[in-house]
């Protein structure tokens, strides 16, 4: 009899859907990712109550099963109940939250100036310059290992710490270098390079800071032909090199 | 598409019917959605049974291609030959579902509505047949 009434229920739904396809709920529905994370914990929850009260071996597997079974089954029928209102539910948040973003939008093109534009600009801008920052540390933490004789020549030093090179942002080299006696500075940049003794030689290519901000690279124990003009952050970090007679 | 788009049920009619033609009408307004491909999708136990039929379709019509069509007309691009595969597999795909009878239909809609729990037999009948 319950079977009867189950499938007359069923029998209407699939006549409804059939007179009204836009009510079907589609697979990747939010009503149908519900149901399915719904119906999965539960069954999980059911299935590890089972393994822990029920014995292992073929009878405590074979029970579980069946729990796991019957759980899902309850959840079929108790589902079919609410299904509608979870999906009218969904409906409705989705409107709100397409108001919302259009809401958002338009404060943004139409408002520029506005307080909540500034403000949203403010929190993004803060975001990322937060990201920047906790990257510049932990790039600064990260060490590069060096052997201390191949770290200095006779007009240029690298900067190391416990066989690291050590990084800091443009204004830390540009003191480091200075703090070497007169006449230490950075290199200039690759239109301006000095002329050394020798370039560094290391087991891989890093970047250093050259005066005015920008950076070459160097490690090939050739004078550098690969470089940057500038542009990054005051929080940035790069390996440090020091020469005599820098700009 | 299969002679179902002329099905028609009044609805209050329904509590008339027997068990058995209660059975027999799930089973075609189901077949009738798995069937459909012009209503919106959705996914249910029979609609990937008959995607995966349609896949093997296509398959095994490429594959009677390959043996049949000589081979210089076989070439990348021979398009009309590839989509006349696709519409036969895909034919192929729903027939079969179509032919497949009520008992069968129904057999693997359960199986796979389930499936969760089938997942959980198979593997703990690998789990204990291996140990």
């Amino acid at each position: 009899m319950i079977d009867r009434a189950a499938r007359l229920e069923r029998i209407r739904v699939l006549l409804d859907e059939r007179r009204h396809p836009e009510r079907r709920i589609g697979i990747f529905s939010a009503t149908n990712l519900t149901r399915l994370v719904l119906r999965l914990v539960l069954m999980g929850v059911v299935g590890g109550l089972a393994q822990r009260v029920l014995p292992s071996g073929p009878i405590g597997v074979t029970l579980t099963a069946l729990a796991i079974g019957a759980a899902d089954m309850a959840f079929g029928r108790a589902w079919a109940r609410v299904q509608g209102q979870v999906q009218r539910g969904f409906r409705a948040g989705t409107s709100v939250l397409v108001v919302v973003l259009l809401l958002g939008t338009l404060v943004a093109l139409l408002g520029p100036n506005s307080g909540i534009g500034r403000g949203l600009r403010g929190a993004g801008s803060d975001f990322l310059a937060e990201q920047n920052a906790r990257l510049d540390r932990r790039n600064r933490a990260r060490g590069i290992a060096v052997d201390p004789a191949q770290a200095s020549g006779a007009d240029w030093q690298l900067l190391i710490a416990d066989s690291l090179l050590v990084k800091g942002t443009y204004r830390e080299a540009e003191a480091w270098c200075r703090e070497l006696g007169p006449g230490w500075g950075l290199p200039g940049g690759l239109g301006n390079l000095p002329t050394l003794s020798s370039w560094p030689t290391l087991e891989r290519p890093v970047s250093v800071w050259a005066a005015g901000r920008s950076a070459i690279q160097i490690g090939d124990g050739q004078r550098p032909s690969v470089g940057s003009s500038g542009g990054y952050r005051d929080t940035e970090v790069k390996v440090v090199l020091c020469v005599q007679g820098g700009p | 598409m299969f002679g179902l788009t002329e099905f028609y049920v009044n609805e209050d009619e329904l509590d008339q019917l027997s068990d058995v033609e209660l059975a027999r009408l799930e089973d075609r307004l189901r077949l009738e959605q798995e069937l459909d491909v012009r209503k919106q999708a959705q996914l249910t136990a029979g609609r990937v049974i008959v995607f995966l039929l349609s896949a093997l379709g296509i398959a095994l019509t490429l594959m009677i291609f390959a043996r049949v069509v000589p081979t210089e007309r076989l070439g990348p691009l021979n398009i009309p030959l590839y989509l006349m595969a696709i519409g036969a597999g895909i034919g192929l795909g729903h027939g079969v579902w179509y032919v497949a009878g009520y008992a069968v239909r129904n057999a693997v809609r359960w199986v796979l509505g389930h499936w969760p729990v089938v997942l959980f037999i198979l593997a703990a009948l690998a789990r204990l047949s291996g140990g």
